[in-house]
């Protein structure tokens, strides 16, 4: 988690009031957000699925003639 | 370490720019104008770059004719978070995707199926990049987007996201290059 970095990093933070610490966690915990790939990954099972039809078709195609 | 050919698939394969044959990219087009400037980088800084060590493009090829399909390039990079006023800031890595583009050109001549984009980027992008992370550590791969809501809302399918504006103000004051300067921050983990 990119928040942890506060607690990983005490060189950094070592002079931090807790509630200064709170803070920075806050800040940072906008980049904690886990991205969602699940339209991503639908899109490329559809492509895929697609192009191998197509693929499969036109070597038919080719050993028809 | 994977090989970069271990990516490929049945129906595309990944070079590293330089172990493609570059005349092949004068067929590269970019129809939309303000995409442009992606075409002008394959055929005219790239390569320069490649040399200089600024950054890495991968050209992915069709397997049938070895067609330039798309390309895409990747460099390291930073951004800032800033820990408050006047109390300086904080950096997390990452790597940026500088350019992705796929060939319109192509894409008209083979009738190519709707979502390339998507399936290049989960194939060849994000596994090369995890890979990279391996060696490098890096937290994020990020872009700067052309601001246009097709585009964002394409690379929000894609997994990236936007942050809130006063955070992206800090990051554009920090590490956005001039010659993005109408871009917009948009990042995902890498994992």
């Amino acid at each position: 988690m990119v928040s942890d970095m506060i607690r990983v990093k005490p060189y950094k933070t070592r002079w931090c009031s807790r509630a200064v610490a709170d803070r920075l966690r806050d800040i940072f915990a906008i980049y904690d957000k886990e991205p969602d790939r699940t339209a991503l990954r639908q899109e490329a099972k559809e492509f895929e699925e697609l192009i191998a039809k197509r693929r499969t078709s036109s070597e038919a195609l080719y050993d028809k003639h | 370490m994977i090989n970069i050919e271990d990516l490929n698939t049945p129906y595309y394969k990944i070079f590293h720019l330089m172990e493609y044959n570059l005349e092949m990219l004068n067929s590269f087009e970019i129809k939309n104008p303000k995409g442009k400037g992606l075409e002008r980088y394959l055929k005219e800084a790239a390569e320069i770059n490649e040399k200089d060590g600024v950054s890495r493009t991968y050209i992915i090829s069709d397997t049938k004719e070895n067609l330039p399909v798309a390309y895409f390039t990747l460099q390291t990079g930073l951004i800032t978070v800033s820990r408050g006023l006047f109390k300086g800031f904080d950096v997390i890595t990452g790597v940026e995707l500088t350019n992705f583009a796929v060939n319109d050109a192509y894409r008209e001549a083979r009738d190519v199926i709707p979502k390339l984009g998507a399936y290049l980027f989960i194939t060849f992008v994000l596994p090369l990049v995890r890979e990279i992370s391996k060696y490098v550590g890096s937290k994020f791969l990020y872009i700067y987007a052309l601001p246009e809501n097709e585009l964002m809302k394409h690379y929000a399918t894609m997994g990236f996201q936007t942050i809130p504006s006063k955070q992206a103000k800090y990051v554009y004051r920090h590490v956005k290059p001039s010659y993005d300067k109408t871009c917009v921050f948009m990042w995902q983990p890498i994992n």
